[in-house]
């Protein structure tokens, strides 16, 4: 049941996004599309956990986190790119993880690409290759992912 | 409120312009993908903030955009590198290549 209203919250929210400026006509189509959905896509959800509303609270925390370190990174790379002599001294490190499940996972790769001077290459059960742009200044390989597995963590399990 | 929003299009476009800039600096393809995702990725979303303070109306769909934008854009680089690195066209200063088993030679 929780995934269901779930669904249809979300489904609703990014229709009315869609037709912003809302008329009155285009909220009941709205509401009727969203409701018709999410009761076709019952049975899938059915097998997937249920949604909780503590992790919406830990992903809300993840996303703020992540666009800080967003900017940081772009401040970062700026700085890099301007240096006329170009310091870097690319370098590829493995990294495990203790993540469990793949939404998790992606979400860490995802971010540990958009964090200052990282970017995460590849992904094989639960290592990650993290590629580093200034190979010399890491001196502690499992805080190259950051903030971010904490919370994940928090947010999946 | 058009003055804020033509301020972060200039903060868009500098950092736009950032990316290009370090898409032709770096030596090789995995360097190149860093410079590309990142002032990219920040450009873009300050470019769309820029747009929502202009014209208040479509600001839903711009920030939409915006999340798409924030899932993509690092699985494009990502997939990317990887393919770099898999076919070796990375021309890495590197000790080894990890994503190459043994045997596999290293041209």
């Amino acid at each position: 049941m929780n995934n269901f209203i779930f669904t249809f919250l979300s489904l609703f929210l990014i229709w009315s996004a869609l037709s912003y400026p809302l008329t009155n006509q285009e909220i009941i189509f709205g509401l009727i599309l969203s409701l018709f959905i999410s009761i076709l896509t019952q049975y899938y959800n059915q097998r997937s956990k249920s949604f909780k509303i503590k992790s919406l609270y830990h992903l809300i925390k993840y996303f703020i986190v992540f666009l800080i370190e967003l900017v940081k990174a772009n401040f970062n790379m700026a700085r890099i790119v301007i240096t006329p002599s170009l310091p870097i001294s690319p370098k590829i490190y493995e990294v495990k993880t203790e993540l469990k499940s793949n939404i998790a996972k992606a979400l860490l790769a995802n971010s540990i690409t958009l964090t200052p001077g990282t970017i995460s290459v590849d992904l094989e059960d639960d290592t990650i290759y993290i590629h580093v742009v200034e190979g010399t200044k890491v001196d502690d390989v499992e805080g190259l992912k950051g903030p971010f597995e904490k919370i994940l963590k928090e947010a999946f399990e | 409120m058009h003055y804020v929003g033509w301020f972060f299009v200039l903060v868009g476009a500098t950092f736009s312009f950032l990316a290009g800039l370090g898409i032709f600096r770096m030596p090789d393809v995995l360097n190149q993908s860093q410079a590309g995702t990142k002032a990219s990725t920040l450009g873009i979303l300050a470019l769309l903030v820029g747009f929502s303070f202009i014209n208040p109306n479509v600001s839903p769909k711009l920030i939409l955009m915006a999340l798409f934008f924030l899932f993509s854009s690092p699985i494009a680089s990502h997939t990317i590198c990887k393919a770099a690195l898999r076919r070796n066209k990375a021309k890495l200063i590197l000790d080894s290549n990890p994503l190459l088993k043994e045997g596999e030679a290293n041209e």
